[in-house]
């Protein structure tokens, strides 16, 4: 070890415990023979001697641990007041979380069978009776300002329904022949973007959906399970 | 208060501890009432969080821990303490102690400490006052042991020279 490598040290060696006995002997070897970091080592022993005796020398306030447990017992006061705050708190939060809970659980929407079979029957169209007139006056008694296709064959008609499409009643109607269904919602042009030019169509993996021109206003959506055939669903005398 | 906690046991690490601790409160930052106050509050913090406390051999280097962590709180609210820039704390040259003259005069030293920033200031204190082990010491500025050295000889040498008598004409600092 050089000079510098053994005068780095010297704060090890001059304490107990953080030096190895080899370390300790290898410096104390160094120093019997270099009488240049033997007086260096001297007088830091010696600044440190000196510093250490001020340093040190600090007066200790007599009533320091009386204060010391008087601190204590306050906080041990106060953090057992903020225990009975937090349990409190805690307390509270749950009885509310409970009553907001309660709140949202009892407030659901009552259905009752009765209230049910009002709604079906209201939306229900007979097949017999089907007529695009009880469409139009069904659409009318519903408030909702629609079209009502003419090239269809109402003696198809199942169903009618007013549905919310991205929360605009939009009139919805449902054929059905045989094992084929069509489901032809009319959107009003003025609340729905359709992409102009050829109407498109695609196929779901339950059902093919079609866009048609129907008026000036409004669009058709047909929506067809089974068969994706519009003709089966036109009047008798308008197929060709 | 409601804590299964051995009263006695604490009371022997006040007893103990708390002169030294109040030793390096005053030494850390110079003012007899701040020392007093962070003794005070040292020891109630280990109080709440003597549970914490696993091996009881370990208790001081764990209250010189607190302490300086709520010296540093409680500095970090004030804000306006002065130090010396970091480029004046030069590594000595180990050959460079000179045989000049010094005078450790008890208030020089704690304005040489007041001068020096913290990571400098502590391990400077806790190398005179030899209570913790240097493992300890970096354990607890959560730095390598080689860096508290470092820290600890420029921490030195600066106040070695802040300690010399030099001859009037060559007195730059008042
Ligand atoms: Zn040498």
């Amino acid at each position: 070890m050089n000079c510098s490598t053994i005068r780095s040290l010297a704060p090890f060696f001059s304490r107990h415990g953080e030096l190895s006995d080899e370390d300790r002997a290898t410096i104390e070897a160094h120093l019997a023979v270099c009488p240049s970091c033997q007086g260096w080592f001297q007088r830091e022993q010696e600044f440190d001697a000196a510093v250490a005796r001020v340093i040190q020398q600090v007066e200790v306030p007599s009533d320091l641990p009386n204060a010391i447990w008087r601190k204590i017992a306050t906080q041990s006061r106060r953090a057992a007041r903020m225990k009975v705050l937090r349990v409190a708190a805690v307390a509270s939060a749950v009885v509310l979380l409970v009553a907001l809970g309660w709140k949202i659980w009892t407030s659901r929407p009552v259905v009752d069978p009765v209230q049910w079979a009002a709604w079906e029957d209201q939306r229900y169209v007979f097949t017999y009776n089907g007529s695009r007139e009880s469409a139009v006056e069904f659409f009318a008694r519903s408030g909702v300002k629609t079209f009502v296709p003419y090239d269809f064959d109402y003696t198809l008609l199942t169903r009618l329904d007013v549905v919310a499409v991205e929360g605009t009643p939009v009139a919805c109607l449902v054929f059905q022949k045989g094992p084929n269904r069509a489901k032809v919602y009319v959107l009003p042009k003025r609340r729905f973007r359709v992409p102009r030019g050829e109407l498109a169509a695609a196929t779901g993996s339950h059902c093919t959906v079609e866009f048609a021109e129907s008026s000036r206003e409004f669009v058709l959506v047909i929506v067809y399970f089974g068969e994706p055939n519009r003709q089966l669903f036109m009047p008798p005398g308008s197929i060709g | 208060m409601g804590q299964a906690m051995p009263h006695g046991a604490f009371r022997r690490l006040v007893d103990e501890h708390y002169a030294q601790l109040y030793r390096y409160a005053y030494r850390l930052c110079g003012s007899a009432e701040t020392a007093a106050d962070l003794t005070q509050e040292t020891f109630a913090k280990a109080h709440a969080q003597f549970s914490q406390l696993r091996d009881p051999a370990r208790a001081k280097p764990w209250l010189f821990a607190i302490l300086r962590n709520t010296y540093l709180q409680q500095r970090r609210q004030e804000k306006n303490h002065r130090e010396v820039p970091l480029e004046s704390l030069e590594q000595p040259a180990a050959s460079d102690i000179a045989d000049d003259p010094y005078d450790v005069n008890p208030q020089r030293l704690q304005e040489a400490l007041n001068e020096l920033p913290e990571m400098f200031r502590t391990p400077l204190i806790l190398f005179y006052f030899e209570e913790l082990s240097y493992r300890d010491i970096a354990e607890q500025m959560n730095v390598p042991i080689g860096t508290v050295m470092s820290r600890l000889a420029r921490a030195k040498s600066y106040l070695r020279q802040r300690l010399t008598i030099r001859p009037p004409s060559d007195e730059r600092r008042q």
